[in-house]
């Protein structure tokens, strides 16, 4: 396949990656979001999607460095909630473009376009938010129309696959010769569909839970994803995933397309700190957190055959799916503007906690225990750095647990915590 | 052929000479993509017609697409493109719930169980969408569609009348547009005919879409027996909301809905499964604004601990509930106090009487009258919006009204010994709260609300 980028644009100087601003983040991707490059943010609604993506682009108007560059918004069916209450520095910018692009067609024709054109049409980068509401809308409609059962007959995962390979060829041909970056954000839904496994056919996998949100779920062969309630009904677990993938035509193919994407970061709720159910001292703390899973795509493909027996990372995360090599957790809290950043703000149950008991616990350790060491291990893949990798997550993981001892052999510890707290 | 979905007002899907072209790209499954990506040759061999027929076509249609798509899909710049408006709900406290109050160009969701006041807040919004742009509304009519019923006049005309900023600044009935519909096939009617032509006429005077509630008939109708059907029920949510979202951004106009709940039982499984954080069911109480613990004690059911620890892992993570735990409490202390009461008087009468009499006493434990069962514990959530995670991901704020009890003020005076009935219902009063689940215009929080004649207010 062609992407038509001459030797020389590969070998020029390099561009300095968009900041996130949320410096964990930015550390995983190896300092930014990288230029010439695709990501796909995804997560459920509500998580934050789209401001994530505001701030990016607020950050990049900021960057004095940038002042001569442009970014564009392509808005699907959600409005860019842009107001003088919500990122209004964006409004006195000269640098933000909109466009509103709802079609498939409509997509492909405009990137050509711009492509063709990118005198005028210089973009640093392009955020597009709700791009896979375009393959999903998109994939609806072939079914609707064509005549025949196109389940059986015609794979419409096949034709997802063509679809986004088709799509992301085309804004990759943008990406190398303008030397900027996308950004997709993404829908998530839910499915029993465990695309780690070959199916037979897509049908005999089905089944319908009607529990009023009328979803369905796939029925997997590979016993995985079913579990059974006290009655003996089989009762699916349901994962969330990119609407990329668990569409109408989910499949098993998805590394096809997912090549273009230089990394997936998925957002999602969780506790801050770990419950601990010893039965004397359980003292909820409801602290809720964003937690991002970046997934270097790539590495993780490159990966996938290699023996990975690690422990997860953290007690919620990966208890049933293996965790695999270039998948890293950042846990990010709003800030008092509404910024995310990896650093958890400290508010006064927070200072409270530190001047109880300064030096029994470790403040640190206790709200990002994965973090420690991790720059340095994404996106090198010399030999030495596999082995590093492989090193420093180990020594992670051994934060982990020191931590968690910590807490159970401390109790005392986190009972003046606690109290301070009450 | 999905040419009429990308390119609705396109002119060769009239043009005769390609009808036959059409149906070959139809019995092929030849779509639009292919058209613009595929050179003539290629897609005449798919479509087994002559080349020259297809290269002609395809030069059309290119031509076609570019016409109609680079007005379009021109980027403009970002300050001078139209940005929500938003209007005030007329409550200081729900506005800064809200982000300063409800947006246009988007779907505000407003759920509930019954009664929480759900169509108090949605006939509140058509009326604050008149007001003054100096008194924070858009001086524009709204469009308030009813699947329960017709809209309740009288209850507006009380709004209206005892709110003095409403009736002094004109804000009255008549600027309502109002229109029931009693079953899908008219729903769809209202939304696909009715309401753009409406929207189309009015010429920008109209800036609240009101529909109360949107899954009234969907609810019935979409009962999904199988993987298709399902798939078809989804894609029927999508391009509802995708229609919505269209109309508010081409008019500028704020959509706010109403849901109803359905209910989302905790299943026991036979073997124990800890959840994940991808788990849906681990996500779903922060998608629909549960409370903290019932959230935790959801992803805890089905783990794996020892039996004796189950039980005290749930009083211990549903132990947030402290109003129930404070009725409780004074409520044993009460019955203490009987108790005490009881054998005292027992007691003096002991002296004076026979004793046969007070062992008699003994024996009948005495009956306090208040039964110990206090009621109104908070249970664990279950309730969930309907239309599921298809309709989750198109609304850009969900509102969760909710109707809590909480200790009385007496009881929380300590005086509960004063009171002197047997009903328990008087420790209890009702609260009533809006949690902004989620909005891209405003971080989450709760605010409490009374329904009042003139609405909906906040109390402190």
């Amino acid at each position: 396949m062609s992407l038509g980028i001459s030797l020389s644009q590969l070998i020029s100087s390099k561009i300095e990656p968009i900041k996130s601003g949320i410096e964990e983040l930015d550390e995983c991707l190896e300092d930014g979001f990288q230029s010439r490059s695709i990501y796909e943010i995804y997560g459920p609604p509500g998580i934050g999607k789209t401001r994530l993506g505001l701030q990016v682009m607020s950050n990049f108007v900021n960057d004095k460095s940038r002042a001569d560059e442009k970014v564009l918004w392509i808005e699907t069916y959600n409005t860019l909630p842009v107001t003088e209450n919500n990122f209004s520095d964006l409004l006195e910018s000269e640098q933000v473009y909109r466009v509103e692009i709802t079609k498939i067609t409509e997509l492909i024709v405009f990137f050509n376009k711009i492509a063709l054109n990118l005198e005028e049409y210089s973009f640093k980068l392009i955020i597009i938010d709700g791009f896979s509401v375009i393959i999903n809308d998109h994939l609806n409609n072939i079914l609707k129309r064509s005549e025949t059962d196109i389940t059986n007959e015609y794979n419409l995962h096949e034709l997802k696959c063509k679809r986004l390979i088709l799509l992301l060829t085309v804004i990759t041909k943008y990406t190398h010769s303008s030397g900027s970056t996308v950004l997709l954000l993404d829908n998530c839904m839910n499915t029993a569909f465990n695309t780690e496994f070959n199916l037979t056919t897509v049908e005999d996998n089905l089944e319908v839970v009607d529990d009023g949100s009328n979803f369905f779920v796939k029925n997997n062969g590979a016993n995985s994803n079913i579990v059974y309630d006290t009655t003996g009904i089989k009762r699916n677990v349901q994962v969330l995933k990119s609407e990329l993938v668990s569409n109408v035509g989910i499949g098993t193919r998805d590394s096809r397309w997912e090549v273009f994407i230089k990394a997936r970061i998925g957002m999602f709720w969780d506790w801050e700190n770990k419950f601990t159910l010893d039965n004397k001292r359980f003292k909820a703390d409801f602290s809720k957190c964003r937690v991002m899973i970046v997934s270097n795509l790539q590495e993780m493909a490159s990966n996938k055959d290699k023996e990975n027996n690690d422990t997860s990372f953290s007690s919620s995360f990966s208890n049933r799916y293996s965790q695999n090599k270039g998948q890293y957790l950042v846990k990010i809290f709003p800030n008092d503007d509404g910024y995310f950043t990896s650093t958890k703000p400290i508010t006064n149950g927070q200072r409270k906690k530190r001047l109880i008991s300064p030096t029994k616990s470790n403040p640190r350790k206790r709200h990002t225990p994965f973090i420690d060491g991790q720059s340095t291990q994404v996106g090198e893949s010399t030999q030495n750095s596999t082995q590093e990798l492989q090193q420093s997550e180990n020594s992670m993981i051994l934060s982990i647990d020191t931590t968690a001892n910590q807490s159970v052999s401390n109790p005392q510890d986190d009972e003046v915590v606690y109290d301070s707290e009450g | 052929m999905d040419l009429y979905d990308e390119l609705p007002k396109s002119e060769l899907l009239d043009t005769l000479e390609f009808s036959l072209l059409l149906e070959a790209a139809i019995q092929y499954n030849v779509s639009l993509v292919e058209f613009i990506s595929l050179n003539a040759r290629d897609l005449a061999r798919l479509l087994r017609r002559s080349i020259n027929e297809v290269a002609k076509f395809q030069r059309l249609l290119i031509l076609e697409l570019e016409a109609q798509f680079n007005k379009k899909s021109q980027p403009v710049l970002l300050p001078k493109s139209q940005a929500p408006e938003l209007f005030s709900t007329g409550d200081l406290g729900l506005d800064e719930a809200l982000g300063g109050g409800i947006y246009t160009q988007c779907i505000t969701e407003i759920y509930g169980e019954s009664s929480t006041g759900k169509s108090q807040l949605a006939m509140l919004l058509s009326l604050c969408v008149q007001l003054p742009k100096s008194l924070g509304g858009l001086e524009g009519k709204s469009v308030y569609i009813t699947t329960e019923g017709d809209l309740p006049t009288e209850r507006l005309e009380g709004i209206i009348n005892s709110n003095e900023t409403f009736s002094s600044n004109g804000v009255s009935q008549e600027k309502i547009f109002t229109v029931s519909c009693n079953d899908l096939i008219n729903q769809e009617h209202i939304l696909d005919v009715q309401l753009p032509v409406l929207l189309d006429n009015s010429k920008g005077s109209i800036k609240a879409i009101i529909i109360d509630s949107i899954s009234h008939h969907l609810r019935v109708e979409l009962q999904s027996t199988s993987y298709k059907e399902s798939q078809e029920n989804r894609h029927y949510i999508d391009i509802l909301a995708e229609k919505l979202l269209l109309l508010a951004k081409k008019y500028n106009v704020a959509v706010i809905v109403t849901n109803q709940i359905s209910d989302k039982p905790l299943v026991k499984l036979s073997e124990p499964m800890q959840q994940d954080l991808l788990d849906y069911e681990y996500q779903l109480g922060w998608i629909v604004g549960w409370k903290d613990s019932s959230i935790l004690y959801r992803q805890r059911y089905n783990e794996p601990t020892l039996s004796s620890q189950n039980e005290i892992t749930e009083t211990a993570i549903l132990s947030d509930d402290e109003d129930y735990q404070l009725v409780e409490k004074e409520m044993k202390k009460l019955i203490k106090a009987e108790e005490k009461k009881f054998w005292s008087h027992a007691d003096g009468q002991n002296n004076k009487e026979d004793t046969k009499d007070s062992k008699a006493n003994v024996k009948d434990r005495p009956k306090i009258e208040i039964s110990s069962n206090s009621g109104h514990k908070r249970k664990v959530d279950s309730r969930i919006p309907n239309l599921g995670l298809s309709w989750s991901n198109h609304i850009s704020t969900r509102l969760l009204l909710k109707k809590m009890y909480k200790a009385s003020p007496m009881v929380r005076r300590g005086e509960m010994h004063l009171y002197k009935g047997n009903d328990t219902s008087a420790f209890w009063q009702v609260k009533r709260a809006m949690k902004v689940v989620f909005s891209t215009f405003a971080p989450d929080s709760e605010v409490s609300y009374m329904i009042t004649s003139r609405g909906i207010e906040s109390v402190q």
